[in-house]
């Protein structure tokens, strides 16, 4: 089956929420006991993956598997955006050079399936 | 002394992890296969619970990864998935490698291994 634009963005927006999530994911990770599944950023962050999900499966109804499973390797460039934003982390060179080589990766893996 | 941002111990948590993903997500896309809307036959549909138990363990792996390291760097580890999940088809479903395929995941591979060294 083609897979129609919609369904791209549609990919691209569940990425970015899912990108959103493990920022969530990662304010909650220094609370180390099980009171973590009380944790609002850790509440946050699972919902923003279900979320994520549930767009993904609708989706993939009406695209290609081929063409948007490689989609999904851009929420690690949201993270890269997000995460000096929103953590403090910093992004260098080595790390966009990385995030760059996978884009490319799974572009020719796209191509290749 | 500075404090390491990551510590190698979670990027190799995480590394092992995608093993575990891919294994995962083999199991969701049995299950999938299986999926129908008799809520019952969810509970039956072995995979799809096995697979989404891999996932959510996976989860609470990260967790623990996250606390001893940036997303920034933890996060596109995942991206090996992908060459586990192709190594897995080519077996379990015997889907073919074409060059294209073997170029991508090594460039993959590389890509992750550059932010696993700017780690340091």
């Amino acid at each position: 089956m083609s897979t129609p634009l919609w369904a791209v963005f549609l990919v691209i927006f569940a990425t970015v929420i899912s990108a959103f999530g493990t920022i969530y994911l990662k304010r909650s990770s220094s609370q180390l006991s099980a009171k973590i599944i009380f944790n609002i950023n850790f509440l946050f962050g699972i919902f923003l993956y279900g979320v994520s999900s549930i767009i993904f499966l609708i989706a993939l109804k009406h695209g290609d598997l081929s063409i948007l499973y490689p989609l999904v390797a851009t929420s690690y460039v949201w993270v890269g955006i997000l995460s000096p934003e929103m953590l403090g982390e910093k992004m260098t060179l080595l790390k966009w050079v990385g995030l760059f080589l996978i884009l490319i990766g799974v572009s020719l893996l796209g191509l290749g399936t | 002394m500075t404090k390491r941002k990551t510590l190698p111990a979670a990027i190799f948590m995480v590394f092992v992890m995608t093993f575990l993903l891919a294994i995962g997500q083999v199991f969701l896309k049995f299950g999938a296969n299986n999926l129908t809307l008799d809520f019952l036959a969810l509970f039956t549909n072995y995979s799809l619970i096995i697979g989404l138990s891999i996932y959510v363990f996976s989860t609470f792996i990260f967790l623990f990864a996250l606390n001893h390291g940036e997303v920034s760097i933890l996060s596109p580890i995942f991206a090996l998935t992908y060459i586990w999940v192709s190594i897995l088809a080519f077996f379990l479903f015997t889907e073919p490698f074409t060059s294209f395929k073997i170029i991508g995941l090594s460039v993959i591979f590389i890509g992750v291994s550059l932010i696993g060294l700017g780690s340091k």
